[in-house]
């Protein structure tokens, strides 16, 4: 069934109709949720990012994608979680594994690179949130200027000097030795 | 010409394509002319390119859950 229908059925009380519509954005809440709030929070904030969804349906006019909805309450969800806009690395720690066309790559080189994306996650981790989620909604959902500002409820102007001035704290942040080690490199020791 | 502080609030954007044809040249201008940001542009771009290879690696996702969703 296509998302519109399964939006109309469940805007009348259909709830199958908003579990698949749940089954279908489950995995990119949750890897939005991730990257925003870490690990110990990202199922919370991700379920009621959907229950948000469920109760306020009647008022998404269809104005913006559906999933550009979602990341918009996602977003309201993650900030509302969140007491500190910076959380903690230690917190957000998780395993990576790679999309299905690196799995053939050389095991050895696959660790390297995992440690690589730990790396940038727990960079990404240090900026306060409203730099974050320029960051997140760039690189890793993949949405123009245009998009991330009807997210966040900005400009693109906004959007783009958050998502400068994020770059540039990235930059010193991974371009300067720090006490972050992986944690497999720091067993090791 | 642009000021560095200029360049290098654009040059992040300019990296990522989001600049229009005249803030490109702009900023092209000036990093032809100063050698303190040109050396700037490796290390951004470096950047760019590991948060875009990070997005090609997911944290490990429970499956969807069963939510009791009271009715509307």
């Amino acid at each position: 069934m296509d998302e519109q229908r399964l939006i109309e059925r469940a805007k009348q009380g259909d709830s199958i109709a908003f579990d698949k519509l749940l089954q279908r954005y489950w995995a990119k809440i949750y890897r939005l949720a991730f990257s925003l709030v870490g690990a110990t929070l990202a199922d919370d904030v991700a379920i009621e990012t959907f229950e948000i969804a469920w109760q306020k349906l009647n008022q998404f006019r269809g104005s913006s994608e559906f999933g550009t909805w979602l990341f918009r309450i996602a977003v309201r969800t993650a900030h509302r979680h969140l007491r500190s806009p910076v959380s903690h690395y230690e917190e957000t720690w998780a395993d990576f594994v790679p999309d299905d066309d690196l799995l053939y790559s050389d095991p050895k080189e696959i660790l390297r690179q995992r440690e690589d994306v730990q790396q940038v996650h727990w960079a990404l981790q240090q900026l306060p949130l409203p730099l974050r989620e320029v960051v997140v909604l760039r690189f890793f959902e993949d949405l123009s200027y245009a998009q991330i500002a009807e997210v966040l409820g900005c400009s693109e102007t906004a959007v783009r000097k958050r998502l400068a001035k994020a770059i540039h704290q990235l930059t010193d942040l991974l371009n300067t030795p720090t006490q972050f080690r992986p944690q497999s490199e720091a067993s090791e020791k | 010409m642009i000021s560095c502080k200029e360049c290098r609030e654009l040059l992040p954007i300019l990296l990522d394509g989001g600049l229009d044809k005249n803030q490109r040249f702009d900023v092209e201008e000036h990093l032809k002319a100063c050698q303190t940001c040109h050396a700037e542009v490796a290390r951004v771009a470096t950047i760019i390119s590991h948060l875009r290879y990070a997005a090609h690696w997911q944290p490990a996702t429970p499956p969807p859950p069963v939510i009791a969703l009271p009715s509307h």
